[in-house]
């Protein structure tokens, strides 16, 4: 990008930061280094900051108390209802010669059926989904109740009409509220900022 | 700013609105049994007087002015809002920000049902409607279930809000553990101009006021006009609430092929009425509840997800011994959320997370198998 | 491979409390906040328990679950960058009414005090100003230690890719360095 001095491309190094080249290669960049102030910069800051990252680690960070128990409760709770769907969502551990045995089979059924059969699935192309019913999201809830609630007698209509405003702005654009044409908010957001 | 005068109604028709306002108001009785004229300027007026006159206020008062809103969440944090409010009876609105400064600019248009709202750093303007412009009507007055569960008083010295004439009405909750809420409220227009909101533990949760209000000001024709949130280079979003009708109550039980759990009471809340949202098969049933003066809504549709609903930012929250719910703050009202095996609950209202536990623990075992 | 379920929860849980400490630690790291952080494992939790049954026994548990969590950080970050807005419900700190997202830290002990304002705060602020995929690899290379081969299979992809990336995902961290003037980035 904008570090050294451009004869050496500055992936590599990086990579040599973390020992990850040839040996003639690291050789070669270690010579280059003596003589060339920007690279030689520009790896110190690398390493520089690999420290401070590493300092992380030793920052004492945990989770509260009850975090754990509850964590496995809901997680039993999620397993006893049972998936509804019939893929499961990470598959095995495949090593080389399994795989190649049934590579050949998976051509074979990959005409035919799905994936399923074989009990694999790529765990990136599987997306993670909450919840599979139709229910309306939380900012669906809450607009609804604003909505009930600027119906009382009392009510701060004013400070309600910017909830309501709100929770509209922040409602999930997947619940299949918005017209079937309409952009998403966060695609016209995302427009918006590469226009600028 | 206009001069205080009584008030005239704007829109409404019925012959008993616009001769209910020289009636009622010297005719409500506070419990000691004192009645007083509105009309006096000095002499202290009655809470149940103020209480009928903010009813009327919301369907025929125009009026616009500076209101600013400081929150305080359970958590800790503080937020703080400036806005410049229009409204035009009885239901167009039009809010501006003014603060805080990552806000400036955002524009909301509401008419009844449907808003507009311009997000100025994403140049959009987003239209939420409703699918058919089913709405109930403004519900009536609740006195006396707001005074079965609140004592309502007025303090006898007006104080000066916005440069116009307030009374003071405390509400008080009778069981200890609910909010306490007190209300500066305009005598002639049955505005609330200055609203505090305290925890039972004694803490601040909102402060709101206005510190300009204007009354029965002339608005420009385009004032509430959506056409003028648009400009070059602004996009057009649209987003539809669900379909929604209301559900009669002889129905409610009944509802979600006769899963739905609809307590008559939860806690000092009563059941007023029930919305149906979406179709029955996937429907979510919103029952809707009132102590006189706080909400609270009971979301329930059948369960078709894996685990409890999930609320990002939320935390577990155990509840009836063996089940787990999730609690989040949203804006100022509490959200809960459990499954109960057959159905997908949520609670949200003025309540928070101790009171929401021990509601969801009534309705567990309400639970049919 | 199948195991008897009642077995199942014993074990799978004895095999995070393992690992528990370093699996909160990575999943704040790329939350970037202990609520974040707990919905982020929470939900990494469920789904590794769900998948259980497909677990190998005998292979590396805690790189399984990292895996895991990865991908649910990914996918969790994909739904959440629709909505890039100011919200009434949470405005960013900064601003003038002094708002903060974060509860105030009580935190008693001075020198961890200290290493969390003169360290870790602005680094995991540049770290959480980072796209998703850098923030992730930054964290399994550097702050935990992992080799290209190990971030290759968890991430899914090959090691001239994690070079790559890791490359892109230092030059922009310095760069956000650079930018809020930590010291000793100039």
């Amino acid at each position: 990008m904008n570090g050294g001095c451009g004869k050496i491309r500055e992936e590599v190094l990086s990579a040599y930061v973390d020992g990850m080249a040839d040996g003639a290669t690291l050789r070669a960049i270690a010579a280059h280094l003596l003589d060339c102030d920007a690279c030689k910069a520009l790896v110190a800051d690398f390493r520089h900051q690999q420290g401070l990252l590493r300092q992380l680690k030793a920052e004492p960070l945990s989770a509260p108390p009850e975090f754990w128990a509850n964590a496995y409760r809901v997680a039993r709770l999620s397993k006893s209802r049972g998936s509804q769907s019939a893929r499961p969502r990470f598959g095995f551990s495949w090593s080389v010669p399994q795989f190649a045995g049934i590579a050949l089979a998976a051509v074979v059924g990959a005409v035919i059926g799905s994936q399923v059969q074989f009990g694999r699935v790529d765990i990136t192309s599987v997306p993670v989904s909450r919840q599979a019913g139709p229910s309306l999201d939380v900012s669906t809830l809450v607009r609804a109740h604003a909505d009930y609630a600027s119906q009382q007698p009392l009510a701060d209509n004013a400070h309600l009409t910017m909830v309501l405003s709100d929770a509209s702005a922040q409602g999930s654009p997947s619940d299949g509220l918005l017209a079937a044409d309409a952009p998403t908010l966060g695609s016209v957001m995302n427009a918006s900022a590469t226009s600028d | 700013m206009h001069p205080q005068r009584p008030i005239k109604p704007q829109v409404a028709k019925r012959a008993w609105i616009s001769a209910a306002i020289p009636v009622l108001l010297p005719c409500f009785f506070l419990t000691a049994g004192s009645s007083v004229s509105i009309a006096a300027p000095s002499a202290p007026v009655s809470a149940e007087a103020l209480y009928q006159q903010s009813l009327v206020s919301t369907q025929s008062v125009s009026y616009k002015g500076r209101e600013f809103i400081t929150q305080w969440n359970d958590d800790g944090r503080q937020i703080a809002y400036v806005t410049d409010v229009a409204h035009r009876a009885p239901d167009l609105f039009r809010i501006e920000y003014r603060a805080p400064r990552t806000m400036v600019g955002r524009v909301i248009i509401r008419s009844g049902a449907q808003e507009w709202t311009y997000i100025p750093e994403g140049k959009v303007v987003l239209h939420t409607a409703p699918p058919s412009a089913v709405r109930s009507k403004p519900t009536p007055g609740k006195l006396p279930l707001l005074k079965s569960n609140y004592n309502v008083s007025v303090s006898p010295l007006p104080e000066r809000i916005a440069d116009r004439k307030t009374f003071l009405v405390s509400v008080r909750p009778k069981d200890a553990a609910h909010d306490l809420l007190r209300l500066w409220i305009d005598p002639y227009t049955g505005l609330v101009l200055r609203r505090e909101k305290f925890r039972p533990d004694g803490t601040l949760s909102v402060v709101s006021y206005f510190s300009e209000m204007d009354v029965h000001p002339t608005f420009s024709a385009s004032a509430f006009s959506p056409d003028k949130l648009k400009g070059s280079g602004v996009r057009q979003m649209e987003r539809r609430d669900p379909t929604s009708r209301l559900v009669p109550h002889a129905n409610v039980a009944g509802a979600l092929f006769g899963l739905a759990q609809a307590p008559p009471q939860i806690g000092k809340f009563k059941l007023q009425s029930a919305i149906m949202m979406g179709q029955e098969q996937g429907g979510t049933l919103h029952l809707r509840y009132s102590d006189g003066l706080n909400t609270l809504s009971l979301f329930e549709s059948r369960r078709t997800s894996k685990g409890p609903t999930h609320v990002s930012g939320s935390t577990p929250v155990p509840i009836n011994r063996n089940m787990v719910g999730r609690y989040v703050q949203r804006y100022s009202y509490g959200v809960l959320s459990w499954d109960d095996g057959r159905l997908n609950l949520t609670i949200v209202g003025d309540a928070n997370e101790q009171m929401l536990t021990e509601f969801a623990d009534q309705l567990c075992p309400l639970i049919r198998n | 491979m199948s195991v008897d379920p009642t077995d199942d929860s014993a074990l799978f849980e004895s095999l995070v409390a393992r690992h528990q400490d370093r699996l909160y630690r990575v999943a704040y790291r790329m939350a970037g906040s202990h609520d974040e952080a707990q919905d982020l494992l929470q939900d990494a939790l469920v789904e590794a328990y769900q998948a259980f049954h497909h677990f190998r026994r005998g292979t590396y548990f805690d790189k399984w679950i990292y895996k895991i969590m990865s991908h649910t950080f990914i996918d969790g970050t994909r739904v959440k960058k629709r909505l890039r807005f100011e919200s009434l419900d949470d405005p960013v700190a900064g601003d003038e009414t002094g708002s903060a997202r974060e509860i105030p830290d009580s935190e008693s002990d001075p020198s961890v005090r200290m290493m969390r304002e003169e360290l870790a705060e602005p680094v995991q602020d540049a770290l959480n100003a980072l796209p998703p995929e850098f923030r992730l690899i930054l964290i399994l290379a550097d702050v935990e230690e992992m080799s290209y081969e190990e971030i290759s299979e968890m991430i899914g992809c090959p090691i001239g890719t994690v070079r790559s990336r890791l490359h892109r995902a230092r030059a922009q961290m310095r760069a956000c360095l650079i930018k809020s003037k930590y010291r000793d980035f100039n």
